[in-house]
């Protein structure tokens, strides 16, 4: 199934928001919040560069600036769990110990007093932005209210929380959800508007607009064309409407101070692992999927992805994929999905196939260990190998390739193995897993378009990832994982590494 | 069928088509009501932009809400700008310059025939189109007054049969004799390509298929879709003959036909920065949905081709869109 096409009638109701929202903000204050707010972020300032220092100001200021994100984008009260965890107590507590051996006394005492501030928060049960939220609900009249909040995994939570507190029936959605939805009659952001990067003043998916967020934080305060410096556009701008609390215009926390950003360093370093075979290391990038998941892709290689907007399943080159898009990887099933098939396809042969490979590759790292790669390269071109430079070397004892692609090159390795006087079977048996291999991936394509085919795409939108389960033979489970984000760099991976889905830490996701 | 056969599509293409777009009606929750503003906005500028020189091609960004629909509409601009109406004068000079055995369409009843010209005759001071549509049995002849029945046949030779019952001719509603201006029986006849839209096919035919639409005239209500103006190529069954429009998905490989097009449109962020390269010389109507995760990259690469331009278009700024539609519009090197 494709996406399901709106009516018209929804369609209008679009752009009708477009043209007539209108924009309120409501501001909450509160004086130990804002305090501590201030503090953390004096403290990263007047640490510059040491506060990246990951002994123990980084993993500090990561908790307390998580915890402060969090408390302005969620409308639960300070004591939260989800807001300050016993693991982050923890971790702070042990860190302040360094700070207190190791610190200048000045920075040592603002460390000491934001822990104690972020302690006593706790201890409280204020809740500043449901009090305001629950204020904001009392007053709407009839129609469907929506809140919005940043982040779906938290939609549960605040969910049951507003229901048991404030009594409301407001859905409470992620940004995909409202992407999919159909308007509301008011929506309700739970934190400056910029930070949802989304074109909510410009295109509200609702009449009426609410901001409600702590009055030390900056915001957009109207909305600006999108093609920038061209008159007559057609652009009309709107404009907030303060509705409650103050407008403060000094001392406001700018976005990069708040906002989380990827510590790509210490994802990438906690998602690789370290390779047993130094001959299997490749160079990947990693893709952050939904669901806290990640994965690795070599930039020359390619990988079966689903564009939801152009509709269809195809075969992409890694440097191809953006955000937004859908991956479909095996998370259920266990081993190499594509070598499981490809030994049923090759059915009898595949044990002395495999073993025959195995043979080959050994004896050839082996030498490699001994030699070293750019001697084993030169010894292969005394052979007759045409390619063998010290990169192709490498690749060809990797057990991700198959074999060289040139027979040359093939029967060198094999000359230099000693396998020469049976060149013919270890040739023989590695087209015959070269075959098993393109076929079980043609084989793999079809059936997982068959079933994406039958997917409801409006689940997949809204929830980031979709699992299908495949019957017979390829049984196990694909799951369409949509892309959040790809890291600027690439890394060395263990090549067993690369297209396998992997559960990240989410904590690691911050910048102190 | 109302006043007059095509009034409300020559209306819908004159200057104040917003106007006569008022009677195009869709349905909502308690009934009809008359199209969105946003939407014969949609109509106007895509007729705006077909009937605009080939050159320099124009190109025109829209952001929006939602791109929802907005492919659709604009189709429609572009068919119906291609469609208009020839005069009778046109008609009879274009048999006039008929050869004897050159292939024509004939309409008998609710069937088209292929038949072949014979000739221009004169009987009882009128004048007669005579042709055969078999290759045994005589001779027909038309009053020349009403031989828009005779249209051309997109075919170079035609070989006679035996016996001939004629194709049925699909998609003949009271809808699409209201809303195309001149003879429909022209536009159901003859293929036209007047625009390419590059989009998520099977999105866009939901949307053409599934919204019902409705021109109200004193005859009553005359109910249709999308689909039956936009004739979209490969929406159409293989016989169907008079396609007006083609879909593509972004990463299509394009046959020649499709690369000379003389309008497309970019259903999207994605598929304007994936394909627009395939069409530097057509004109370019590009939809960008504020949602859309690509939004601001389409925008970039577009404000770069306005930094390049040739000037600046002398048309669309009296279109006056609503104020949920920016756009910006330029004309290229």
């Amino acid at each position: 199934m494709r996406i399901r096409p709106l009516q018209l009638h929804n369609v209008d109701r679009r752009h009708q928001a477009s043209e007539q929202a209108r924009l309120y903000r409501h501001t909450a204050h509160h004086s130990p919040f804002a305090e501590l707010s201030y503090s953390i972020t004096e403290l990263q300032r007047a640490l510059g560069e040491n506060a990246r220092d990951e002994t123990f100001w980084a993993p500090l200021l990561r908790e307390w600036k998580r915890f402060r994100y969090l408390a302005s984008v969620l409308p639960l009260p300070f004591n939260s769990p989800i807001l300050w965890s016993d693991e982050a107590k923890t971790l702070c507590g042990r860190k302040l110990k360094v700070v207190r051996q190791v610190a200048s006394s000045i920075e040592a005492e603002t460390a000491e007093k934001i822990d104690q501030a972020l302690n006593e928060l706790r201890q409280s049960g204020d809740s500043p932005l449901r009090d305001l939220l629950g204020n904001c609900l009392g007053e709407q009249g009839p129609g469907e209210s929506a809140i919005l909040l940043q982040d779906s995994r938290h939609l549960q939570l605040v969910s049951s929380s507003l229901c048991e507190v404030v009594g409301t029936s407001a859905t409470v959605l992620s940004p995909v959800q409202l992407k999919a939805s159909n308007n509301f009659d008011r929506l309700f952001l739970i934190g400056p508007s910029k930070w949802y990067q989304l074109p909510l003043l410009a295109a509200p998916r609702a009449d009426e607009l609410h901001v409600l967020q702590y009055d030390w934080l900056s915001d957009t305060n109207k909305t600006t064309p999108v093609f920038d410096g061209v008159r007559e556009t057609g652009f009309k701008g709107k404009e907030f409407q303060l509705v409650r609390g103050i407008h403060r215009r000094e001392r406001l926390l700018e976005d990069e101070e708040m906002l989380p950003a990827q510590d790509w360093h210490s994802i990438l370093r906690a998602a690789a692992r370290k390779s047993e075979d130094d001959f299997d290391e490749v160079e990947a990038k990693l893709y952050l999927l939904e669901d806290s998941h990640g994965v690795f892709f070599e930039e020359d290689s390619s990988v079966l992805a689903l564009d939801i907007e152009i509709g269809d399943l195809e075969r992409l080159a890694v440097h191809e994929l953006e955000r937004g898009m859908y991956l479909a990887l095996r998370t259920e099933g266990g081993g190499d999905y594509m070598i499981e098939l490809a030994d049923l396809i090759l059915g009898k042969v595949h044990p002395q196939a495999r073993e025959l490979q195995k043979v080959w590759k050994t004896r050839l790292r082996e030498i490699i260990r001994r030699r070293g790669l750019t001697a084993v390269g030169q010894a292969l071109t005394k052979r007759g190998a045409i390619r063998s430079s010290p990169q192709n070397v490498r690749n060809w004892a990797s057990s991700k390739l198959i074999r060289p692609e040139s027979d040359n090159d093939f029967k060198a390795i094999l000359f230099y193995t000693n396998l020469r006087d049976e060149s013919q079977r270890y040739l023989d048996a590695a087209r015959a897993i070269d075959s098993a291999h393109r076929k079980a991936a043609r084989r793999i394509r079809r059936r997982l378009i068959s079933e994406v085919r039958k997917a409801d795409f409006t689940q997949l939108e809204l929830k980031g990832r979709l699992d299908f389960e495949l019957p017979g033979s390829e049984g196990g489970k694909l799951t369409l994982f949509r892309i959040r984000d790809v890291s600027p760099e690439a890394i060395n991976v263990a090549s067993w590494q690369v297209g396998k889905p992997l559960l990240l830490e989410e904590r690691r996701s911050w910048l102190g | 069928m109302g006043p007059s056969q095509s009034a409300l599509g020559e209306r819908l293409l004159s200057e104040d088509s917003g106007d006569a777009a008022d009677q195009l009606k869709y349905q909502v929750p308690t009934g009809w009501a008359p199209l969105p503003e946003w939407c014969r906005f949609l109509v106007r500028l895509a007729e705006k932009v077909a009937n605009s020189p080939a050159v320099p091609p124009l190109r025109v960004a829209l952001a929006l809400p939602t791109r929802s629909y907005a492919a659709a509409f604009c189709t429609v601009g572009a068919v119906l700008a291609s469609s208009k109406g020839i005069t009778s004068e046109e008609h009879l000079a274009w048999l006039k310059s008929l050869k004897p055995g050159d292939p024509i369409a004939v309409r008998e009843g609710g069937r088209i025939k292929r038949g072949a010209f014979e000739e221009i005759t004169e009987q009882n001071d009128e004048l007669y189109v005579s042709f055969r549509v078999q290759r045994q049995g005589g001779r027909h002849l038309y009053p020349v007054r009403s031989a828009f029945h005779i249209q051309p046949l997109e075919r170079k030779t035609v070989e006679l049969p035996k016996h001939q019952r004629g194709t049925k001719i699909e998609g003949l509603s009271s809808f699409l004799r209201e809303l195309v201006p001149g003879n429909p029986l022209r536009f159901l006849q003859r293929s036209e390509l007047s625009c390419v839209v590059v989009t998520q096919k099977s999105l866009f035919r939901s949307e053409l298929e599934n919204e019902c639409l409705a021109i109200e005239t004193s005859d009553g209500l005359h109910t249709g879709t999308l689909t039956e103006v936009t004739r979209v190529r490969s929406f159409m069954s293989s016989r169907a003959i008079g396609f007006r429009s083609e879909a593509v998905a972004p990463a299509s490989e394009l046959d020649s036909t499709l690369t000379t097009a003389p309008l497309i449109i970019f259903d999207g962020s994605r598929a304007f920065l994936k394909a627009s390269s395939n069409w530097p010389r057509s004109h370019w109507i590009v939809l960008l949905d504020s949602w859309d995760i690509a939004f601001a990259d389409g925008v970039a690469q577009f404000q770069q081709g306005y930094i390049q331009r040739e000037a600046d278009p002398p048309l669309i700024s009296s279109l006056n869109p609503p104020s949920s539609i920016q756009f910006l519009a330029y004309l290229a090197r």
